[in-house]
């Protein structure tokens, strides 16, 4: 019977090292020292409590190569020994950021708000526009389908131009389509689906209505 | 031979071009699977769906048949159709009705002036086109076939809203190893009037195609006269496979306008012919960037409701 419990605790005990063992070293390899890390720039925040994490504020960080702000960063307070170990208690000149935070939160490029055609529906005559806004500058490619799935115009707009321009001061990119953006008199009445792409990503779609 | 000469006249001379913008016909990217498998080939279906084809082919239908077809494009765009046909004495009648809906379209408005105007969502509508079709054919030989039907056609877009109506005609001539088909759409020219007091033409077809049987394999191949656009064109191979008899391999090469762009593309399909029922399937590739391909569904059934019924009734009576 005791030597029955021995085994089953043996193994309760071998079960729990696999799991903790693998996940201590993943958080090792996942950390680096702020001070550490090209190019960021970002004030430490004061209250930030050991072993914990702390988003901060993300207007002012700037991370290496990536120009565009991001989404968010998260800095963890850990104790450094010397061997470069995370454990103990937290002070304030080793503080760490989680490496994969900063790389999975570089912000993507991204549409801001809504997509939207103003009027909807509307006639080719008069036309509509198409307004959006984008997290950062970047080459913007707009693609129109007929309902049957047929592109029927592709036009693209130049990093930092409208069309590709990113929201700082809130600029809002607008796009006029008229019945000269066909190229032909005859498009018919009907429902047309837009989309917006960077590097054949889509960042936003819309549905528009044209009446004769 | 001088009543096709006539015919073909006839049609010829009822399909010259009006010029004016055309209304997008919901027919125009399929009817069937089985169609768009074989390059959007029409006319030599043989159930009730020929009634949005040639309605001379409806000459194949044996007693009752019914048909559906159903896709759904971009996600967004629900297309489907029903039909039904009843062989008469007097000759096959059918009904058909051809659906599509796009659900959920933004309508807008802007708020402030100047160069802080922006757009808001005011609201959601609909979209539905909608063809009902009415259909006759009779036979005036055991070869040739001749067929009509009268279009129902009508839009909602918003609170816009649009009718009309036109018809189609059609002739099917059948020889032991091929066929002919030769049907005309919106003979009558007619206009599509909205709710906005604008209107638009409904585009004027004549479509030109021909069946060669080889063993086990069909050729198919149709010219069609597009309204003011002009001509496309398509061709078509199916095969039955040797193994499988119930299952026939189809593929086809089909030219499409996009506005007014003369387009190619390629189908691929399937059908699973089990005696009355028949189950199809098309793929073909998609323009559009989130989904690289279209995939279309069909089936119809034949059923012998008067070869069923009657007899039955009747020997039960004597025992």
């Amino acid at each position: 019977m005791v030597k029955h419990n021995f085994k089953l605790i043996l193994l309760l005990i071998l079960t729990i090292m696999s799991v903790a063992i693998p996940s201590i070293s993943h958080a090792q390899l996942n950390s680096q020292r702020l001070s550490e890390i090209p190019g960021i720039t970002t004030e430490i925040p004061e209250d930030l409590s050991p072993n914990l994490s702390r988003e901060i504020p993300t207007e002012s960080v700037i991370i290496g190569d990536n120009k565009g702000p991001i989404d968010s960063l998260i800095i963890t307070a850990y104790d450094i020994d010397s061997i470069g170990n995370t454990e103990g208690e937290a002070s304030e000149n080793e503080l760490v950021v989680e490496n994969q935070t900063i790389t999975s939160s570089v912000a993507p490029l991204r549409m801001v708000g809504n997509l939207l055609n103003f009027p909807n529906p509307f006639q080719l005559k008069n036309g509509t526009t198409i307004r959006y806004q984008l997290n950062q500058d970047a080459a913007i490619e707009i693609r129109i389908y007929d309902q049957f799935a047929n592109e029927i115009l592709r036009e693209t707009y130049a990093f930092g131009t409208n069309g590709g321009k990113g929201n700082l001061l809130n600029f809002t990119n607008s796009i006029e389509l008229k019945r000269e953006s066909f190229n032909t008199p005859n498009v018919p009445a009907g429902i047309y689906f837009y989309t917006i792409l960077n590097e054949g990503k889509v960042l936003g779609k819309g549905k528009m209505a044209i009446v004769p | 031979m001088n009543t096709l000469k006539s015919t073909l006249l006839v049609l010829l001379i009822l399909t010259i071009p009006s010029y004016g913008a055309e209304y997008l016909m919901l027919t125009e990217a399929g009817t069937s699977a089985k169609m768009i498998a074989l390059g959007n080939i029409e006319g030599f279906d043989n159930s009730a769906n020929s009634i949005f084809e040639n309605p001379a082919s409806l000459s194949s239908v044996k007693n009752t048949s019914i048909a559906m077809y159903t896709t759904t494009l971009i996600n967004e765009f629900n297309i489907v159709n029903f039909s039904i046909a009843q062989k008469t004495k007097m000759g096959t009648f059918a009904f058909g009705q051809f659906s599509g809906t796009i659900s959920d379209i933004p309508r807008t408005g802007t708020q402030g002036t100047g160069d802080s105007t922006r757009f808001l969502e005011l609201g959601q509508f609909n979209f539905k086109d909608t063809i009902t079709k009415l259909g006759y054919q009779n036979s005036i030989h055991k070869k040739f076939s001749y067929g009509i039907t009268y279009n129902q056609y009508s839009k909602n877009i918003d609170t816009i809203s649009a009718k009309g109506y036109d018809i189609d005609a059609g002739v099917k001539i059948d020889w032991e190893k091929s066929s002919l088909s030769l049907t005309a759409k919106n003979l009558l020219g007619n206009d599509i009037e909205y709710s906005n007091n604008t209107v638009e033409a409904l585009p004027r077809q004549i479509l030109v195609g021909g069946n060669y049987r080889l063993g086990c394999i069909g050729l198919f191949g149709q010219a069609k006269v597009n309204g003011e656009k002009g001509i496309q064109s398509s061709a078509g191979i199916s095969a039955h496979i040797p193994s499988f008899p119930y299952l026939k391999v189809m593929a086809g090469y089909k030219e499409y306008f996009v506005l007014d762009k003369l387009q190619q593309g390629t189908t691929l399909g399937l059908s699973l012919d089990m005696g009355p029922f028949s189950l199809n399937y098309a793929y073909e590739k998609s323009d559009y960037v989130e989904f690289d391909s279209k995939s279309y569904f069909s089936m119809s059934l034949q059923l012998n409701l008067s070869e069923e019924f009657k007899p039955k009734s009747k020997k039960r009576l004597k025992s």
